[in-house]
């Protein structure tokens, strides 16, 4: 070591009463360092399936510049679909209605409806019939829109709603800080309580709240009807039934794999889904007793997944059931 | 103790592909594999599944090997790799470490044997709660951590690693170990709370 790193004694290298801080760094420092290292077997499984072409997953590995790239280019894709669909709605579902003054006569005319959605927010345009006289003394016609049905959403600034959330996006998956994302998702909500990435924004919000560990919020916000318009991917799917089984709420777990496994399709998949779907399952059963039908999965599972990531545990739980008295 | 892969030596030259000198990616997998793994298990954690890092990082280096044009060493490289990749690793792992906890054994890496279970437990709890101080660092604290007190590289080498000069190094490793200790503390409280 040379002279000028004399202030930076490793905690190992530290000679000094056990009970101080450094000496009890150095001892969990130990414990670290004699983790076991992988098996020349691992190594060349390893290399045989790199050799083998094994691929990382669709987004993983790209560069860091391409994936914000690709987010970006998401997140404008949903802005412009949603901005196209409430402008339609607001033309062709909430037509504007136009209250008749009793002292004038006034129709809206029926503009070009191409021209309509190319500029959007623009009033109905309100035009005197020949024969009508105008009166400098009559009151603005008062125009207003059809109560809707449902609240629109908001696209008043998507471009600087979308940077509210890549911030918030960046902040939970870049500086790995959920709890600035929360805070972040926080203010998005208050600014645009109904804006055009809100579902977006509830996932960034469902995946902030399982990085803090908050088992009990994220089940909440999986488990509101209206959260995500009632239709849940299957990644949200299982994640619902991993969180609900976390809970002892085994039923409603095993109800959600089962959903899950439906939703993917074909018996024999060997995707990374149903393998989390049929491990899950196995495992909740077996939280409730149901002994048969967990040995079945587990069984599926070995079958389907010979090398999978539970493949060690699931023989382990086999051989287990089989001594069972 | 760092073994001489993480010294900077350059990787012998194999079959030849693009440029004369390029390293293959038999030669960088036969002199960094081990390396790497080892990088990925203390990166990731008792958690983490190092297979798969070590996986994940050669499938990248195998596509982008011919774009490693040599201006820094390949341990470089490698680390910078490997701590991304077991970055993303322990951030999926967390968002569904409360599965980990309901599974018995699942992500139970190190499990114990009759001869000095005692002991393997205890070292096994010391290197949970190791973990669980760093998991409260930075990214950046966390790396400089574990190259200068797991590897054991010196001041130059854990700059070289982190693509830093070692002045700044110096001053980010003396920032870091005051936050590992600090929170190290805070997590022997809530251990005796719990």
């Amino acid at each position: 070591m040379s002279g000028h790193e004399e202030d930076l004694v490793r905690w190992r290298e530290t000679s000094m009463d056990p009970s101080a801080l450094p000496a009890r760094a150095a001892d969990l420092v130990e414990a670290a360092q004699a983790a076991p290292a992988l098996s020349a077997e691992a190594l060349a499984r390893v290399h045989m399936n790199v050799a083998g072409g094994a691929r990382a997953s669709r987004l993983r590995g790209l560069p860091l510049g391409l994936r914000l790239a690709t987010l970006a280019a998401l997140l404008l894709a949903s802005v412009a679909t949603a901005s196209g669909a409430v402008t339609l709605w607001r033309r062709y579902v909430a037509a504007p209605v136009v209250e008749e003054l009793p002292t004038s006569v006034h129709h809206v005319r029926k503009t070009n409806a191409v021209a309509e959605v190319l500029t959007p927010g623009a009033a109905p345009v309100i035009e005197p019939l020949p024969e009508a006289v105008p009166e400098p003394a009559t009151p603005e016609p008062r125009v207003h829109h059809a109560p809707a049905r449902h609240a629109p959403v908001e696209v008043a600034d998507p471009a600087s709603e979308a940077k509210v959330l890549s911030d918030a996006l960046a902040e939970l998956r870049q500086a790995h800080d959920p709890r600035g994302a929360l805070a972040l998702l926080d203010e998005y909500t208050k600014a645009y309580p109904r804006g055009v990435l809100a579902s977006e924004a509830r996932s960034a919000r469902l995946e902030a709240m399982l990085a803090l560990d908050d088992r009990r919020g994220a089940l909440a916000l999986l488990d509101e009807r209206t959260t995500f318009a009632g239709r849940l991917g299957a990644e949200q799917l299982l994640t619902r039934a991993e969180l609900r089984a976390s809970v002892g709420r085994y039923a409603d777990a095993v109800a959600d794999f089962d959903r899950a496994l439906a939703t993917i399709p074909g018996s024999t998949t060997t995707s990374p889904d149903a393998e989390r779907a049929l491990y899950g399952r196995a495992v909740t059963l077996g939280h409730l007793g149901r002994d048969d039908r967990a040995r079945a999965d587990l069984e599926a599972y070995r079958r389907r997944f010979p090398t999978g990531k539970h493949a060690a545990e699931v023989t382990r739980l086999l051989a287990g059931a089989d001594h069972r008295p | 103790m760092a073994p001489s892969a993480t010294r900077g030596a350059r990787p012998a030259t194999g079959e030849p592909s693009g440029s004369p000198r390029a390293p293959t990616f038999a030669s960088v997998y036969a002199q960094h594999a081990a390396t790497v793994a080892r990088w990925a298990a203390r990166l990731g954690g008792p958690t983490a599944d190092a297979e798969d890092i070590t996986q994940e990082v050669f499938v990248i280096v195998n596509r982008r090997l011919a774009e490693f044009r040599g201006d820094a060493r390949v341990s470089t490289w490698l680390f910078g790799i490997t701590a991304k990749v077991a970055a993303n690793e322990r951030r999926r792992r967390k968002l569904r470490q409360w599965w980990f906890r309901l599974v018995p054994g699942a992500g139970d890496d190190a499990p114990a044997h009759a001869d000095g279970a005692l002991e393997q437990l205890e070292q096994r709890e010391r290197r949970v709660l190791f973990y669980e101080a760093l998991d409260r660092l930075t990214e950046r604290h966390r790396r400089a951590l574990v190259l200068f007190e797991l590897e054991e590289l010196s001041v130059d080498e854990v700059a070289a690693h982190l693509g830093l000069r070692p002045g700044t190094t110096r001053v980010l490793l003396h920032r870091a170990r005051a936050a590992f200790l600090k929170s190290m503390v805070e997590c022997e409280l809530q251990k005796e709370l719990r």
